[in-house]
């Protein structure tokens, strides 16, 4: 079991360096922030000024070298829009992020895994039926436009929560409740169909058979066997959190990574967007060291294998 | 004989069957009208080939799916109308062995805690109690108890079917039925586990219906046999007397088609042609599509269950048809 964690962490360190090579490259070559940032009315010289200043007159293995040379030691520089170091720009955005992903992440699993199991074990009734109409209302509906009807619901018109900002928590609100259910859905729909076809499988017809009441089969028998595709599912919406923080805090004014992120792309501010690629590049990676440990836990295929070396 | 175990009557299942949203809604007989009873420790083979509804009459005989007609009494209890607490006695009575026993044994529990589970489940015995049954019941169908820790991947097939008849048998069922129970396996296991199944029939007080496909299998663990053809029983009998003298153009051609060592021994039964052919089953004989004994009245009038000979057969030429099928004579001394 060790052996078979550090074999997956190196390898997930080796994903992490590779993704950050392949940005740093590209960020390099799809636009000069040296005009992005002073837009194009600036004289050549301050143009040039600006390249000598942050390095960006070096060839781009020079900068590289460089660029990591400083991020071993900590230190990711300086943001090119207003001087301030990028460690402090990101750390004052991550707590805004986690409270919208982790509540909206746990959110979702407690409404849409109750709701699939309904909605499986009820199937083709009422209740199954309402759940999955909820389900493909909330997943085909893009989560941004979600969240900006639930601003026209709850903010425009019922006045209750705020549209935008972070001040308070009921600021939060809105853009958890976005999050949650485009998530939410998905879990439901996933959990149901998950379930049913464990449910169809010959060994629930034998317990059935052998008289182990129904419940207790979708309990002992049916979940723990319906939870390994399960992880995977979820790992695959834990990772796509952060993309969606991207969406969604623009919309609420949430000022989290998300926003931050879109910001720093789009105005060139290239030491922001390479630390935060590395911050989510090391993320996803985590969740995914986080899915492959989870996998070796629930399944007697793997847990044995690794036992048995 | 005394009084019968299990009494099947006009047994019908029809399934409903929509393709989508907005498709008409066909249907599909599965099982046709069988009758079936079955005597205290008595074992019933029921062939056929798949679709001919044979493991459908076997979820029905148990209860795992209610009959669109007719009904199954147990001990003479209908399982119409029995309650949630009859309903676990006869879970308690009665077992479902299922083909594939990888599929039929849960990947994430180890074989112990499913052989057991039965007895905790129904109060039999406490948890620590059941663990010695079961610990019991693996050695009787030859599994050593350092199993019980195992999974079913760190298993051979026959092992694993093994643990499934243990299942099975834990709580002594008086019926058990066997859902092509040995055909997934290969021919050195099969042999195995029929030797298992024989012995074990000697020492419990148990019936069962053999379901299966194999007509060289059956032969060996069955008194009486009924094939099925589209969900209909088209004959039915003593083992022997079937296996002597066919009746049925069906069943005359699946033993025919049973494979034999014997290099001098050619097949001259008719072969049947085709695949099954559904759009038979409103009016006349559901084979005729596919019998090279059919003639004009097997469309028009569909042939009832009668007696032919020691056996009963659906067959309107039944009387007519040559005792002679050549690789048979091999089969039935």
């Amino acid at each position: 079991m060790m052996s078979f964690i550090l074999a997956r962490t190196v390898r997930a360190l080796v994903v992490l360096f590779l993704t950050v090579t392949f940005v740093f490259i590209v960020l390099r070559l799809s636009g000069d922030p040296a005009e992005q940032i002073l837009s194009d009315v600036a004289t050549p010289e301050a143009l040039a000024a600006f390249r000598i200043n942050w390095g960006l007159d070096k060839s781009i293995l020079e900068q590289f070298l460089i660029y990591w040379s400083h991020a071993i030691r900590g230190d990711f520089g300086t943001s090119f829009a207003d001087g301030r170091e990028v460690f402090a720009v990101i750390a004052e955005r991550v707590p805004k992020t986690l409270l919208v992903t982790v509540s909206a992440f746990v959110l979702s699993m407690l409404i849409g895994i109750p709701a699939g199991i309904l909605a499986a074990v009820r199937r083709e009734t009422a209740s199954d039926k309402a759940v999955m109409a909820g389900a493909v209302l909330g997943y085909s509906v893009p989560n941004f436009l979600l969240g900006l009807a639930l601003i026209f619901i709850f903010a425009v018109w019922l006045r209750v929560l705020p549209s935008s900002g972070s001040s308070t928590f009921k600021h939060a609100i809105l853009p958890i409740a976005t999050f949650a259910l485009f998530n939410a859905a998905g879990v439901a729909r996933f959990t149901r169909s998950t379930l049913i076809d464990v449910m169809g499988q010959p060994y629930i017809a034998a317990a059935r058979a052998d008289g182990v009441p129904e419940w207790d089969i979708i309990l002992r028998h049916a979940l723990p066997n319906a939870a390994i595709p399960m992880v995977t599912m979820l790992g695959f919406i834990a990772g796509g959190l952060l993309g969606g923080a991207s969406l969604i805090e623009p919309v609420f004014g949430w000022p989290g990574l998300g926003s931050g992120f879109v910001r720093a792309t789009s105005s060139g501010d290239l030491n922001v967007v390479q630390a935060m690629i590395i911050l989510f590049t090391a993320f996803m990676v985590t969740i995914n060291l986080i899915v492959d440990i989870l996998y070796a836990v629930l399944n007697p295929k793997i847990r044995l294998q690794s036992n048995e070396r | 004989m005394s009084a019968p175990l299990l009494q099947a009557r006009d047994l019908t299942k029809v399934f409903r069957l929509k393709s989508g949203l907005f498709a008409k809604a066909s249907s599909q007989v599965a099982v046709d009208s069988v009758d079936l009873d079955l005597a205290k420790r008595e074992r019933v083979g029921v062939v056929g080939e798949s679709g001919s509804g044979k493991s459908t009459l076997g979820r029905l005989l148990l209860g795992l799916t209610p009959p669109t007609v007719g009904d199954v009494r147990f001990e003479g209890v209908p399982h119409t109308e029995r309650k949630s607490r009859d309903w676990s006695k006869f879970r308690m009575q009665t077992s479902l062995v299922q083909q594939n026993p990888m599929s039929a044994l849960n990947p994430q529990m180890t074989i112990g805690e499913q052989v057991a589970e039965a007895v905790w489940v129904h109060h039999v015995a406490d948890r620590a109690g059941a663990r010695d049954r079961a610990a019991a019941m693996l050695e009787r169908v030859g599994l050593p108890t350092g199993m019980m820790g195992r999974f079913p991947h760190q298993m051979s097939g026959g092992q694993r079917q093994r643990v499934v008849i243990a299942r099975a048998l834990i709580l002594d069922p008086k019926l058990v039925v066997f859902d092509e129970a040995v055909s997934a396996l290969d021919v050195s296991v099969q042999a195995q586990v029929v030797s298992i199944l024989r012995s074990l029939w000697q020492e419990l007080d148990l019936a069962y219906v053999f379901i299966t496909h194999d007509l060289r299998i059956v032969r060996h663990l069955v008194d009486r046999i009924a094939v099925m053809y589209l969900g209909r029983v088209v004959e039915t009998g003593d083992i022997r007397s079937v296996y002597a003298w066919p009746r049925h153009p069906y069943t005359r051609a699946l033993l025919a088609s049973v494979p034999t060592m014997d290099p001098r021994v050619r097949n001259v039964e008719p072969p049947i042609q085709g695949e099954l052919d559904f759009s038979t089953l409103r009016q006349g004989c559901a084979f005729r599509s596919r019998c090279p004994f059919a003639i004009e009245r097997c469309v028009s009038e569909t042939p009832a269950l009668r007696q032919a000979g020691d056996q009963k057969v659906a067959c309107h030429r039944a009387e007519e048809l040559p005792r002679e099928i050549v690789p048979q004579r091999e089969m039935a001394q």
